[in-house]
């Protein structure tokens, strides 16, 4: 009992700042389930705290203070966090802060990965030109490191050259690195990435829809959906002309996400070749809370085929407020001429 | 109904410089319809009667050898009859008494199909054995036909990258694209089950001998493709357009359909009640799914089933036309030729079901205007489904064309093209 409550008095007090934008311990746990990390959140706790409250000036052993602690724990408690931002689609600028502080605590007590992260990002930022402050010593230092890992093999580290030449459009060297990647590590999540990447870079080859389409299988089957919807909506074209029945189930999960591409595509899947209206005008009408045109002139001619003539007149006043945009007003008058006999019918009634 | 019937016009021989019904002033009219009229005009497409050629099965794409690689007539059934001839032949020869000139006749008759029969039998074998590595690479009741398809729809967005900033074509041209088959082998694997046909046909022919011609007359179905006689075809051909054309419906033209308002648009497989879905396969020449399957799916009310196999006829349709129009516009601008064997010309005719009840395909194709008349017909077809598509001489992919995105709502408009996000 004693211990219990001068335990209680000695604990420091959490600020109030990372309380707000730290996640529930259910749904930590249940990242930290997924991610399958070797260490549990009571563990993990107090270091999230104490790095959240880490400055530049701060140095702290962690070693000592935490001995069971090693570098990669520290890469997963990133991960954690990253996962977290993934699945909510929603940036927290102090838990944004708090992974960079993260990554570089990782970098401190060695961690490849994170060094790997650590040196790319000084690399693009001189390539964006964004970071004066950069100096000239830390790119060779950082070039230095990219080098010295990519000759131990480091998988991450060819990842992300096969990232950057992928970014600069080097589309060969991109698929070089990746396929040297692949050779190295082909059942992992960040092998579900890559699979993914390639299959981008192979769809643009004369004939190689084929490759394209068995990466993105691949990758959809390492990624969650949360990480490789892109990839499910890329498929999901590939599909959509030839085989939309295969399309549509892809697309269905796009949206079960909220990706807000696929409303459209699913809403004309529906109208134009299973003519299921009604469902068709339920994914239009979810296109249309984004604002997507498209949406608009699909759910018109839904209503139209569901003879729901109120519905089709809203739609068409809410066309009118996009005649502002000149590019737009240039597709809905093309779609209002192409509905002539409709219109008719519509101020008819 | 009425505007399908008006593109198929009844065959009499006199009727070949009747104007086209306004509705399709316009198809004679594209640029399509003109080359593929100029390239038949000026002899760089030719239809032959009787040519075999069946020598070998090559994947290049050579102008040479454009023939060989779209035409199977091993697989099809012959166009005419030489039943004249043979009993003409009966008749002058001297060695053959007069009182039994007429026995023999038929006698002959009866020799003549029994070797067409056993040349038929041999050829479905060839079929059937020819196409066993071809059948490894494209398993065409697995998802094949629909890579296929893919693979076309790929290629016109490859040409429309690359030519995203020149301006439209003025002229029909067809790119150099290489495929991964060719039409023949295509076909074949279309008509290589023809074989599972063999165990029955064969007992009929060695029980009946010369009289199973009487039989396959009759019971037309029972014979292998290649084995049938125009007699026999034409039976066929007019339960094939009996069955799926109804009074209200169009499903001659595949996916294609005649509004009231006289528009074509696409009729996805996944629109069509099932019933109708159920008679189109049944009469589909050669089906990919045996008719007990398609009844049981039927019955069982397997939609879906039924749906897929349509979507598979769709996709052959493509393929099959795309290969065709490749073949015949390839040589434009060239000095070779294209020859297109009668037997194919009347089984594109028939697939399509861009005939007539009645209408004997086979004698249509052994006489000249007849044979005007099929070709248009199937001419006036294709400039309907490709004409300004990208692969001959438009700006826009087939899928977008008549595709799911098509949202022919905007008439094909740009802005909306699904390309631009792969």
């Amino acid at each position: 009992m004693q211990r219990f409550v001068s335990r209680l008095v000695s604990a420091p007090r959490i600020p109030n700042k990372f309380l707000d934008c730290f996640p529930r311990k259910r749904t930590v746990n249940k990242i930290l389930f997924q991610l399958d990390t070797r260490l549990t959140y009571n563990e993990m706790y107090p270091i999230f705290v104490q790095v959240s409250q880490l400055t530049d000036k701060d140095s702290i052993s962690w070693k000592k203070k935490y001995p069971y602690l090693r570098s990669s724990d520290i890469m997963q408690m990133r991960n954690v966090l990253v996962t977290l931002r993934m699945q909510n689609k929603f940036v927290h600028k102090d838990v944004l802060a708090m992974e960079n502080k993260l990554l570089n605590v990782a970098a401190e007590l060695g961690n490849n990965d994170a060094i790997s992260i650590l040196s790319f990002n000084v690399v693009q930022a001189q390539e964006n030109d964004t970071n004066k402050d950069n100096d000239q010593n830390d790119v060779e230092t950082a070039n230095r490191f990219i080098k010295e890992l990519y000759d131990r093999n480091h998988h991450l580290t060819i990842k992300l050259i096969g990232d950057t030449f992928l970014k600069n459009k080097a589309y060969k060297k991109a698929e070089k690195y990746y396929k040297e990647f692949l050779k190295l590590e082909n059942n992992t999540k960040l092998a579900g990435e890559v699979y993914g990447n390639l299959g981008e870079i192979q769809i643009k080859q004369v004939n190689g829809f084929l490759k394209a389409e068995k990466s993105w299988l691949k990758c959809i089957e390492l990624l969650e959906l949360e990480r490789s919807s892109r990839w499910y909506f890329l498929l999901a074209k590939l599909y959509s002309s030839s085989e939309p029945l295969r399309a549509k189930p892809l697309l269905e999960s796009c949206a079960s996400i909220g990706f807000k591409e696929c409303f459209k595509t699913l809403g004309f899947l529906e109208l134009n070749y299973f003519q299921n209206y009604e469902r068709a005008k339920e994914w239009f009408k979810l296109g249309m809370e984004i604002t997507d045109l498209e949406c608009f002139l699909g759910f018109f001619d839904c209503s139209l085929k569901l003879k729901d003539i109120g519905s089709a007149k809203n739609c068409l006043k809410s066309l009118k407020t996009f005649e502002n945009d000149d590019n737009k007003k240039v597709i809905i008058d093309a779609f209002l001429e192409s509905r002539k006999d409709s219109m008719e019918l519509l101020q008819r009634k | 109904m009425y505007t399908r019937l008006i593109m198929v016009r009844r065959y009499t021989t006199s009727t070949m410089t009747k104007s086209y019904p306004s509705r399709l002033k316009h198809l004679v009219k594209t640029p399509l319809y003109e080359a593929l009229d100029n390239q038949y005009k000026s002899g760089k497409l030719q239809i032959a009667q009787g040519a075999d050629w069946n020598a070998k099965t090559t994947t290049s794409y050579f102008p040479e050898l454009l023939t060989e690689t779209l035409n199977s007539t091993r697989s099809l059934p012959m166009t005419k009859f030489p039943r004249q001839e043979i009993l003409k032949q009966v008749e002058l020869d001297p060695k053959v008494g007069r009182w039994r000139k007429f026995i023999t006749g038929w006698f002959r008759i009866g020799l003549y199909l029994l070797k067409m029969y056993k040349s038929g039998i041999q050829d479905t074998f060839k079929v059937y054995w020819s196409t066993r590595h071809v059948k490894r690479e494209f398993d065409i009741k697995n998802g094949s036909l629909a890579k296929l398809v893919r693979e076309i729809e790929m290629s016109e967005v490859n040409i429309k990258l690359s030519s995203s900033s020149l301006s439209k074509k003025a002229d029909v041209k067809v790119a150099s694209i290489p495929f991964s088959i060719n039409r023949k082998q295509l076909v074949e694997l279309i008509r290589r089950d023809q074989i599972w046909k063999l165990p029955v046909f064969f007992s009929l022919v060695f029980i009946f001998e010369e009289m199973s011609a009487l039989i396959f007359t009759f019971f037309p179905r029972v014979c292998p493709y290649n084995c049938l006689t125009p007699g026999g075809y034409k039976k066929l051909s007019n339960v094939y357009i009996k069955e799926t054309t109804g009074i209200n419906d169009n499903r001659g033209l595949g996916p294609l359909k005649f509004t009231k308002q006289g528009n074509i648009k696409y009729e996805p497989p996944y629109a069509i009640p099932i019933e109708n879905v159920y008679s189109f396969l049944k009469c589909f020449p050669q089906s990919m799914t045996s008719g007990w399957k398609l009844y049981i799916y039927k019955k069982l009310k397997l939609q879906k089933l039924l749906c897929d196999e349509l979507e598979k006829i769709y996709q052959y349709f493509l393929i099959d036309d795309w290969l065709l129009l490749q073949g015949i516009l390839k040589t434009e601008g060239g000095t070779a030729k294209v020859v297109l064997s009668d037997k194919e010309l009347v089984n594109c005719v028939l697939e399509r079901k861009l005939y007539h009840k009645d209408e004997d395909l086979n004698k249509m194709v052994n006489d000249t205007s007849g044979q005007n008349i099929l070709l248009k017909r199937l001419f006036l077809y294709w400039s309907l489904r490709y004409d300004d598509t990208i692969s001959f001489n438009g700006e826009h992919t087939f899928s977008e064309k008549w595709g799911v995105d098509n949202i022919s709502l905007l008439k094909y408009n740009i802005e909306l093209v699904i390309t631009k996000d792969i």
